[in-house]
């Protein structure tokens, strides 16, 4: 076993809240559908649930096996190594994209000036040395770190209230259904289906039998977020909640009380840097994981931060602008996302269920 | 440019072969190197100024042809 | 326990090197680099079309605690004496361009997170504002709360009026836009205000006026002073005209804005405690009515016949006071019909209500809207009578 950490099932879910929170917080999904985000992002809450489903399903069958190990036992070796491939790189791809998300953010509102590799290598050392203590530092870290964040999201709601303007948010389902299913898809798939990373994870729950209600219970709370903080952006800047890039940013500058309680936008970048960090680290983990579970190693901890110069070269060359990557999350993410995380975890358990895997009396150890 | 590049790849594998070797995790230590060696060769393709292709952006045209969209 | 020095020993190495990135340097920003600009004018030649922005910045080092009034005489650009502000102007083709020529000239870097006000002058109003709006919402440094004002004549006029109790002046010209929205008098209208009504295709935009006017101080000087005159009204991006005071009051009844202020009828004044509109609009055979219901309470703070103030006095002037909001909102959707521009957002009424059927009206919203049936009703309630219960005359 390369990790020899466990962690219960709350740490999960706050761990998992963290994740999903992670660049959604400033990139609120289901933009698209305008001041309906809302309704996109419930819709997109469910699809992300029954998805999670088939993986946790997937990964509890198996109790301590993460899905590295489980596709060797149900394709078989060659095989198996080929789909675990096509996971790392899902993870690898993801995280260069959170870590892309993350240095557009930072560069265009806060630190025009900085180079962006310097960027990159801080935020990839920080979550290489909490990758390199394991997954229970990680989870400690969420607790800490996950309450903070969403207390200062409700802070700042409340502060926003005198700006609300209700009528923003009417009228409900103003959108054709096709486009709302659309934006409900892709929200499903930007936040809430990408926590299939936890296949990595879940197999170190100290009761595994909690796996799927911790999953279920971090989905859900970490959809509410979503939904008070689109609300939130809605109602506070109507229409032009869709044209702005960053509509928390945006939304948190108006906070204006009696002129002391000013300039709050940065508490959601400082909530972006923890969240981003959590994902990242997750992502980096998940990789680096199973990168060593690929090459039959004793530890990961050797290959952490190769993997994570990799991840930073792939941030840095995965697209040329910020157009392209809004382009790419917003059109092409929700499809190109779908083998990873719908279909690959489907026909494993189906293949699973079919072999009647695993067989009880334990097996390969 | 290339030098702060090297020296920050030198202290990674300084941090990490010396533990390798003394664990004698060879199989550990190929799998470093061969990560680090392509980590290495690609930001010195980037820092000399070879663009390397965007990934997401030939993703991006590679799945719009597919579908048509 | 060597192995621990030498992590020691890394430890030590990597957090000097990383001590030497983290701390920012890069985007360090030192005062005495930055100008900071507190009120920005836009104006714009419609002859050469040529754009002109006027910064006016504050010197840190010479804002004082307290204002000094009329202690320094003609404090204009650059001469010298105690003053806070500083005036600069450039011209180009495009604001871009005018602050490219700025670093000709200026010795700092404009910064514009403190920016209270943004003053636009009239002729750029007319003659369209959208390169401007696209500069100052697409710069991250712009902030979506910043004030909008426009001038009757010039920005750069405006702007070099040193006038009222702040020592810098643009945080007093956002004050009193503030104040005159506070008391029910002009709307105060952000940037994200005006954008969002922008983006809305059906809804004008809005913005204060304001004008500089001169009058005789107290020592015989001739002082010039500015003050909000009017409200200008959009279509598109463009100014098409403007509402004077009673109508400035019947857009705020109308938007839901009323904060507080006071109602003036003949024989009394009464100030307003809380107002609620609603917009009803109705769709009958393709003819849309709208109906404005305004429920407002108000307290009696002057009358002014030497009588005691019986119930059905009160009754009398919670009447009379109807007809004066009524007046006031008949004016404005008079004027706004005349100038066939949706100040009230009354399309977005429709589409809240009627969300299938505004798809086809929306394009002809233009043609819809001069047709459109109005009517208002007022509800008024008066409450106290103020600390005295009887008059202290009688006739």
């Amino acid at each position: 076993m390369l990790e020899k950490g466990r962690i219960s099932s709350f740490q999960l879910s706050v761990l998992l809240v963290g994740f999903v929170l992670g660049s959604s917080i400033i990139i609120t999904p289901g933009g698209d559908a305008g001041h309906d985000a809302w309704i996109a992002i419930a819709l997109g809450l469910m699809e992300g649930s029954l998805i999670a489903l088939i993986f946790t399903a997937l990964v509890l069958r198996f109790k301590d096996k993460t899905i590295i190990e489980i596709n060797d036992l149900v394709f078989g070796k060659v095989i198996g190594k080929l789909i675990s491939v096509l996971f790392l790189w899902y993870f690898l791809h993801l995280g260069a994209l959170v870590l892309n998300d993350y240095v557009h953010f930072f560069r265009l509102e806060l630190y025009p000036a900085t180079p962006r590799t310097v960027m990159l290598l801080i935020i990839m050392l920080v979550c290489a040395s909490t990758v390199n203590r394991g997954i229970e530092a990680l989870a400690r870290c969420s607790l800490i770190l996950v309450p903070l964040t969403i207390s200062v999201i409700f802070l700042v709601t409340m502060f926003l209230i005198p700006h609300f303007n209700l009528n923003n948010l009417m009228p409900i389902l103003d959108l054709p259904i096709g486009k709302l299913l659309w934006s409900a898809h892709s929200v499903a798939s930007f936040p809430f289906a990408e926590s299939v990373v936890f296949v990595m994870i879940l197999a170190f729950l100290n009761k595994s039998e909690k796996g799927g209600r911790a999953v279920s219970k971090a989905l859900i709370i970490a959809g509410l977020v979503l939904i008070i903080a689109s609300i939130r952006n809605s109602a506070v800047l109507g229409p032009m909640v869709a044209a702005y890039n960053y509509p928390s940013y945006q939304a948190v500058q108006v906070i204006d009380i009696r002129d002391i309680f000013t300039r709050l936008e940065i508490l959601v970048a400082i909530n972006f840097i923890t969240m981003g960090f959590l994902k990242i680290s997750v992502l980096l983990y998940g990789t680096v994981l199973g990168l060593a579970q690929v090459l039959n190693l004793q530890s990961y901890r050797p290959i952490i931060l190769p993997v994570g110069i990799l991840m930073v070269i792939l941030a840095l060359t995965n697209v040329a602008n910020t157009i392209e990557l809004f382009d790419f999350t917003h059109k092409i993410y929700p499809i190109y996302a779908v083998p990873f995380q719908i279909i690959i975890p489907l026909i494993t358990l189906i293949i699973a269920k079919l072999r009647q895997l695993p067989k009880t009396d334990g097996g390969i150890p | 440019m290339i030098a702060l590049l090297l020296m920050g790849f030198g202290i990674v594998a300084l941090i990490q072969i010396p533990g390798l070797i003394k664990k004698q995790w060879w199989r550990e230590l190929a799998c470093f190197t061969v990560l680090w060696s392509i980590g290495l060769v690609l930001s010195v393709m980037l820092a000399m100024g070879i663009t390397l292709p965007p990934v997401s952006t030939m993703i991006n045209q590679y799945i719009s042809g597919m579908f048509g969209i | 326990m060597k192995n621990r020095q030498q992590g020691k020993i890394s430890l030590v190495i990597l957090l000097s090197i990383i001590s030497v990135f983290i701390v920012g340097c890069w985007d360090s920003r030192e005062l005495s680099t930055l100008s900071l600009i507190a009120g920005l004018g836009f104006d714009l030649d419609p002859a050469t079309k040529r754009a002109t922005l006027t910064y006016q910045s504050i010197v840190p080092s010479q804002v004082k605690p307290s204002p000094s009034m009329g202690g320094g005489e003609g404090k204009q650009t650059g001469s010298g004496g105690l003053q806070s502000i500083q005036l600069d102007h450039d011209t180009g083709l495009s604001p871009y361009e005018v602050l490219n020529r700025y670093t000709q000239h200026g010795s700092r870097i404009p910064f514009y997170q403190h920016t209270q006000v943004i003053v636009i002058g009239k002729a750029a109003a007319e003659h369209g504002l959208y390169p401007f709006l696209d500069t100052v919402i697409r710069n991250p440094a712009g902030r979506p709360n910043i004030l909008l004002a426009i001038s009757d004549n010039k920005a750069s006029d405006i702007l070099a009026v040193e006038d009222g109790m702040e020592n810098i002046q643009a945080v007093g010209m956002a004050n009193i836009i503030k104040l005159s929205a506070r008391f029910s008098k002009y709307p105060a209208v952000t940037c994200l205000d005006f954008t969002s009504r922008f983006i809305g295709k059906t809804t004008a935009p809005v913005a204060p006026i304001m004008g500089v006017f001169e009058e005789t101080g107290p020592e015989g000087k001739r002082q010039k002073k500015i003050r909000i005159n009017g409200t200008a009204v959009f279509k598109g991006d463009k100014m098409i005209g403007k509402l004077n005071e009673q109508e400035s009051s019947g857009l705020l009844w109308v938007i839901n804005q009323i904060e507080k202020g006071f109602v003036i009828i003949p024989e009394a004044s009464l100030e307003i405690i809380g107002s609620k509109t609603k917009i009803i609009p109705e769709l009958t055979g393709g003819k849309i009515k709208i109906t404005v219901e305004i429920e407002e309470e108000a307290n009696l703070i002057q009358y002014n016949n030497a009588r005691n103030i019986t119930p059905d006095l009160i009754h009398q002037l919670e009447k009379a006071q109807a007809r004066e909001i009524e007046s006031q909102v008949k004016a404005v959707i008079k004027k706004s019909m005349a100038l066939n521009a949706d100040i009230f957002d009354f399309g977005g009424a429709v589409h809240r209500k009627y969300k299938k059927e505004w798809k086809k009206m929306e394009p002809r919203w233009d043609d819809i809207y001069p047709t459109i049936e109005v009517s208002v009703k007022v509800k008024t309630r008066l409450d106290e009578i103020g600390d005295i219960n009887k008059a202290i005359m009688t006739e």
